[in-house]
């Protein structure tokens, strides 16, 4: 076990920055989650700790090691590939066994070891199948297992779940998180997914076109997303852009015939973006008590969709913008409602 | 035609893939026939019916049928049958070992000279590989100039007319296509099972040789029995650079036919040529039923 | 760590170097001698190069009298004879094959491969045998046979393959808009096809271009093509025209081979899937 540390990672193919001065620390025992779309460069980031990457510059430590320029198989870290890159020539136990044969270990202790490891990823039993004849979630543990049963000092997971239906991603999600926290490993964990990396992760790394936009708790990052890319990536039901407008009180944005305060950099006439999720607005009937917490929006419902546990609602403002809104009970259509909005949740840029 | 050929390469590239031909089932099953009855029955006059004649005629000889032509084929040629075998396997293991070290090369490392280069041979005819080996090779050729001159010694010998130059033209002319399609299986293993290799700390070599070449190895069985089979029925080469004695089972088929004109003994030989064949294709089969039922 | 990074390069053009003249040596050496050997007029050991070069050889060989040009022709008469004949059986074959549901489909594919891959030898021997009865020994049409046959895989193959690549949705289309089967073919499938076609004459005419173990037997003694021309005068030791014929044969061969690169890779390695 041991901390990563890197410090202006960059790497580029071509034109392209795949990894742009990335800097990045995980603590020993923590786990990362890497979030980005495709292409931001976070399969690159992990593939240069893994030493598949050669960057152009910058430096990765593992604990006190130096780690940039060793070769891929003497870094001694773990990982599990999203197609899981089990050798489909060899058994279960054979795939396992590799690692520790390449560690000359004894056969006792190689059995002892694999049987462990099948025992962590709770698939005793299945040491003589072959790849072929597991089911994905299955072959997704063996990778698991045969990554584990070397102790790394750092496990790399590159988008290991996205392959499997989302029921068993689900699953293996809390397990994955388990084993990490029980193993206490330093790991890094690489998605797409952004509800995957905030229940999964001690911090997200939110990686676009190599350069790390923003870093944090899941929660800090979540609640307080730093610019409109993080917000609109992790999961902002509405984006309302309008021109700032000015007054004699100064400029400010409206939406829902309210005014609203825009940052310090905007001038007159600029672009500003609104956002807010549709499960954080409150929906009422009746006018609410003008506050300091919360901003009202006026509105008129036009349309909704049932969605089980929940309405989904159809707000348009008299600017003309609509807003999806989530409430718990069927209201009537073309009613006239408010939005109260918590001021630390509507997100101005 | 470049454009062309490649947009057809990929349509062919994919065997798993071939759509099953729609509709025109039943009733035209019959005109497929008819279409394809010309190129069958050129087949089966100009090669089935030699081939089966081949094997009926080496059981006859003038003492009737029976075993007369092989009992006599086996005394006289006894040596040059293993001679042909041993020569056989020496080529296909040096083939073997250089057409899998150049794949493993290549699946690491861009290399367009050695890419290019390798193939040459490819295109060369036997004929004319025999020919040029005769003139690098001979004890005046073209390699002992160069080596003369490098290590200083005024005579050295030739080594054309002698098993290792048999070995090294068969050699040179045929392991371009194994490296071919065992460069080709290669490139089609996955670039994660390497990496999940190299990532539990093996080497490249171990990665190739354990990993690799186990997963390949159905196409690197079918590159080494198409070596094997080219190797042990060639006349051209053996005639041109091998041993006067011993010599190669194609060359003794061909001495017995023009300066004895002995056919039963020749067709005898040419069974025993099938049967070494269909021994290794053997080998080849089982090892792919066992995959098949794993 | 400039010096470092200095040092390293160094080490590697020099190995780089080494390996480059290594296998250029091991490679081409054979056939650059060949080459050589086309254009020395003397060259007596332990000389590096010959005394005298010049194109005297090449001079006597390609004058309209020579045994060689006639060779060349002849070669090509039966070169293109066995082109035309194969592509007549194997375009219907290749059509069928690619198209129509037929009862061991792949079997016939593989004993198409089979005069390829089995000692070809003793079949040679069994048709001059054959062939004795008929007398066509010794004749044009009996070496067009022996070609046939071992150029057949080449033409049914990719005749196959390039059929099997046209969508049948556009035959099918033409059907639709009321051509019958006969113009459809000619119209539509045929010109589709035409690039395969035309690669698999390509191997075809290299194929019989460079035939020699089957001409050797049924050809002799009277059908001198230039391969048997060739080896006729490499086992007499007349190093210049043996070369000059080797390297007539190999620019064609090498020519359409390296424009055909890419089919001939996909060829291969699809063929085998069979």
């Amino acid at each position: 076990m041991a901390t990563l540390r890197i410090k202006g990672l960059t790497k580029t193919y071509g034109q392209l920055k795949a990894l742009d001065n990335v800097d990045l620390t995980v603590e020993e025992g923590k786990l990362a989650a890497i979030l980005g779309p495709s292409g931001s460069g976070k399969s690159t980031l992990v593939r240069a700790i893994a030493g598949f990457v050669v960057p152009d510059c910058g430096e990765i430590f593992l604990g006190e090691r130096d780690i940039t320029h060793e070769r891929p198989e003497h870094r001694n870290t773990a990982m599990v590939f999203q197609s899981y890159a089990l050798w489909p020539h060899m058994t279960v136990y054979q795939n396992i066994a590799f690692g520790l044969k390449l560690k000359k270990k004894t056969p006792e202790e190689i059995a002892k070891k694999v049987k462990w490891a099948l025992e962590l990823v709770d698939l005793p039993g299945l040491e003589e199948r072959l790849p072929t004849q597991l089911s994905g979630g299955q072959q997704q543990r063996v990778a698991l297992a045969r990554a584990l049963v070397v102790d790394p000092e750092i496990l790399l997971l590159d988008e290991p779940l996205s392959n499997l239906d989302a029921k068993i991603r689900y699953k293996l999600r809390f397990e994955i998180k388990k084993l990490q926290k029980r193993l206490n490993i330093t790991t890094i964990y690489i998605t797409h997914d952004q509800e995957e990396a905030l229940s999964i992760a001690d911090s997200v790394v939110l990686l676009k076109d190599g350069r790390v936009m923003q870093a944090g708790a899941p929660q800090d990052i979540y609640s307080r997303p730093g610019d409109l890319f993080v917000a609109e990536f992790l999961g902002a039901s509405n984006i309302v852009t309008g021109k700032t407008l000015r007054d004699e009180g100064g400029l400010y944005a409206s939406l829902g015939g309210t005014r609203l305060p825009v940052p310090d950099d905007k001038k007159e006439n600029d672009e500003v973006s609104l956002i807010l999720r549709a499960d954080e607005v409150e929906l009422t009937t009746e006018k609410p008590a003008e506050s300091e917490d919360y901003y009202v929006l006026k509105g008129i419902l036009c349309d909704q969709m049932y969605l089980g546990s929940r309405w989904r609602y159809e707000v348009s403002t008299p600017e003309g913008h609509s807003l999806l809104v989530d409430h718990d009970r069927n209201l009537a259509a073309h009613s006239e409602i408010y939005l109260c909005i918590s001021r630390d949740r509507l997100y101005i840029y | 035609m470049r454009l062309a050929s490649s947009k057809q390469a990929s349509s062919v590239s994919k065997p798993g893939k071939t759509q099953r031909p729609r509709g025109r089932a039943g009733q035209s099953n019959l005109s497929g026939i008819l279409l394809v009855l010309p190129a069958l029955i050129v087949l089966g006059v100009l090669y089935i019916y030699p081939l089966i004649s081949s094997i009926i005629m080496s059981f006859v000889s003038e003492q009737g049928i029976g075993l007369y032509n092989y009992r006599k084929a086996i005394n006289l040629y006894w040596v040059d049958i293993f001679f042909t075998i041993g020569i056989t396997l020496i080529s296909l293991a040096i083939v073997f070992i250089i057409s899998v070290a150049i794949a493993g090369y290549l699946r690491f490392n861009q290399w367009p000279f050695l890419n290019f280069v390798y193939r040459l041979p490819l295109f060369i005819p036997f004929l004319i590989a025999g020919h040029s080996m005769r003139v690098f090779l001979a004890p005046h050729g073209i390699l002992n100039i160069i080596l003369t001159r490098i290590t200083g010694i005024p005579e050295l010998p030739g080594l054309a007319f002698g098993w290792p130059g048999l070995v090294i033209a068969f050699v040179w002319k045929q392991f371009p296509q194994a490296t071919l399609l065992i460069l080709g299986a290669f490139q089609s293993v996955p670039d994660s099972c390497i990496e999940a290799a190299l990532n539990l700390g093996s080497n490249k070599f171990r990665a190739i040789w354990q990993i690799v070449l186990p997963i390949a190895s159905p196409t690197v069985l079918v590159a080494m029995v198409l070596t094997f089979v080219s190797t042990i029925g060639c006349l051209t080469i053996p005639l041109l650079i091998g041993p006067s004695k011993p010599v190669m089972l194609p060359v003794d088929m061909s001495f017995r036919i023009t300066y004895f004109n002995d056919w039963g003994v020749a067709n005898a030989l040419g069974v025993i040529s099938y049967l070494l064949v269909i021994g290794l294709s053997f080998y080849y089969l089982r090892y792919m039923v066992k995959k098949e039922e794993a | 760590m400039q010096d470092v990074t200095r040092t390293n390069w160094w080490k590697r053009m020099i190995l780089r170097t080494i390996a480059v003249t290594l296998i250029g040596l091991a490679i081409i050496g054979p056939l650059a001698g060949t080459l050589i050997w086309s254009f020395a007029e003397k060259w007596y050991w332990p000389s590096a190069f010959p005394q005298q070069v010049g194109l005297k050889y090449w001079k006597a060989s390609l004058s309209g009298q020579s045994q060689v040009m006639e060779s060349l022709w002849v070669s090509l008469l039966i070169a293109v004879i066995v082109v035309v004949l194969a592509m007549l059986i194997s375009v219907p074959a290749g059509y069928a094959l690619a198209r129509y549901d037929i009862p061991w489909k792949r079997i016939l594919l593989v004993i198409f491969l089979m005069p390829q891959a089995f000692p070809q030898l003793p079949v040679f021997i069994n048709m001059t045998s054959m062939f004795y009865r008929y007398n066509l020994v010794g004749t044009v049409t009996g070496v067009v046979a022996v070609h046939l046959v071992v150029s057949l895989v080449y033409s049914v193959w990719i005749t196959t393959a390039a059929f099997k690549s046209i969508p049948v949705s556009l035959e099918e289309a033409a059907v639709n808009l009321g051509a019958n089967r006969l113009k459809v073919f000619f119209r539509i499938t045929l010109p589709l096809a035409a690039p395969g076609l035309i690669a698999s004459s390509i191997f075809v005419f290299i194929t019989s271009l460079d035939e020699f173990t089957g001409t050797f037997f049924v050809g002799a003694p009277f059908i001198q093509t230039l391969p048997i021309l060739m080896y006729t005068a490499s086992m007499g030791y007349n190093m210049q025209y043996a070369s000059v014929i080797a390297v007539l044969l190999t620019i064609p061969a090498l020519f359409f081979m390296l424009v055909l690169e890419r089919f001939l890779k996909a060829e291969y390695i699809s063929g085998l899937g069979v």
